[in-house]
């Protein structure tokens, strides 16, 4: 589906006319259905691309810069050799004085969501970085989402929700299934996005928020 | 690349009944920012945010701090090698003396939150300024306000910082209160405050 025919979708579960709508506008419906991508792509690692990025000669890379759409990385390679994912405690087990060793990185440790720390590293070292993100949004009404189509309804749903977020009380109640059904789409996804990144022996699979503590956001308990 | 929050103001007015700030009735922006401020806050426990910063190893002074907004200290190296980190408790147990023992060599060991929360000690003690230490820590990122609205954060944290907002403003006591709204918001960002805490939380 395009963005004008998820906004029409929209619109017409929201009640209202997608030529004219009277309490909502064109630009909020937008925004919330470019919402719903984000979130479904957080918490499905669904979006994923490849880029190059470039070290500095500091051991610590700021991801947000490098890679400023950037969820988490899947897999990174550097010379075409797969880089290994660890954590700090590791890498001083390995090597105390990790931060020094210069050379081709063959681990890295991902410190939060901002910084990467690379085991060995080097100045001006090309890295191919495939990695989960968040797509960018639609650009024109004829655009169309990055999530695959099977997953247009759940953008609609979750921004169904969103938009009752203006509206409170019983309107905002009868959108709780629309949330419900947005969470079971995130559920199947992740699912299948957990499976795919087994079969490429990705760094990061979805988190496993269970479909109790979604449910429990949709319920209000 | 940073998240701008005005972009996202901007985008609230509309859901808080207003095209613009001069038509909303019972907020403003700056208390829009101030409830940014606190979603960022409140959604430390998802340790998304590493900062990395660096002291001198000076002569005399065994004591460190942390960033200011660091919640939690990661690791220290000293001039590229790692540093032991060990609980007062534990040093005790290894050098009962470790408060006094100073050297001119370089530190063998970190003790954290010595004289408080947010410092951390270096042992033995230097006795010759030397080289430089590199704290990792859990921090916060830096507070918006109107005259600095960019801040170093992921992409989709802009919908937090929505939520997060627009819970603010519809759970705070005006005529425009939607408590169902404010916490309908609320409890989706702790939905996705637990995903992100098993995507980012720091593994030491």
């Amino acid at each position: 589906m395009t963005r004008l025919q998820l906004r029409t979708r929209l619109f017409e579960r929201l009640g209202e006319d997608p030529a004219s709508p009277q309490f909502w506008t064109a630009t909020e419906a937008n925004e919330a259905l470019t919402a719903a991508e984000t979130v479904l792509a957080l918490l499905t690692l669904t979006a994923r691309k490849v880029a190059s990025i470039t070290t500095g000669a500091d051991v610590f890379v700021d991801l947000i810069s490098a890679l400023p759409d950037i969820v988490v990385p899947l897999a990174i390679r550097a010379g075409g050799v797969k880089v290994a994912p660890t954590s700090l405690t590791q890498l001083a087990m390995l090597n105390r004085s990790w931060p020094a060793a210069e050379g081709t990185p063959q681990r890295y440790a991902l410190l939060g969501a901002n910084v990467l720390a690379l085991y060995p590293h080097q100045d001006a070292q090309s890295l191919s970085v495939e990695y989960a993100y968040i797509p960018a949004a639609m650009s024109s009404d004829s655009a169309a989402p990055v999530v695959r189509a099977a997953l247009h309804d759940a953008l609609v749903d979750y921004a169904a929700w969103r938009m009752r977020l203006k509206e409170g009380a019983q309107l905002l109640k009868e959108a709780e299934p629309d949330l419900r059904r947005f969470f079971e789409a995130v559920q199947q996804e992740a699912a299948l996005v957990r499976n795919e990144a087994r079969l490429n022996q990705y760094d990061a699979t979805p988190p496993e928020v269970t479909l109790a503590k979604l449910m429990e956001a949709s319920r209000g308990r | 690349m940073a998240v701008n929050v005005s972009a996202v103001i901007s985008s609230i007015w509309p859901a808080l009944g207003a095209l613009i700030e001069d038509h909303a009735v019972w907020w403003d922006a700056d208390e829009l920012y101030a409830w940014a401020n606190d979603t960022l806050r409140r959604f430390r426990g998802a340790r998304i945010y590493v900062e990395v910063t660096t002291h001198a190893l000076t002569a005399g002074v065994q004591n460190y701090a942390l960033p200011a907004k660091a919640s939690a200290l990661l690791a220290v190296a000293h001039e590229g090698k790692m540093i032991p980190r060990y609980t007062a408790r534990e040093m005790d147990s290894l050098r009962q003396a470790w408060k006094v023992y100073s050297a001119p060599a370089a530190p063998e060991f970190i003790v954290e939150a010595v004289t408080s929360a947010n410092t951390f000690a270096v042992v033995p003690s230097p006795e010759a300024t030397s080289g430089t230490l590199t704290v990792m820590s859990v921090s916060l990122p830096a507070d918006v306000s109107s005259g600095a609205p960019s801040v170093d954060i992921p992409t989709w944290m802009s919908e937090i910082l929505y939520l997060g907002m627009l819970a603010g403003a519809k759970g705070r006591e005006t005529e425009g209160a939607m408590p169902e709204s404010a916490a309908a918001a609320e409890r989706v960002i702790a939905a996705i405050e637990q995903a992100a805490a098993q995507l980012f939380a720091v593994r030491k």
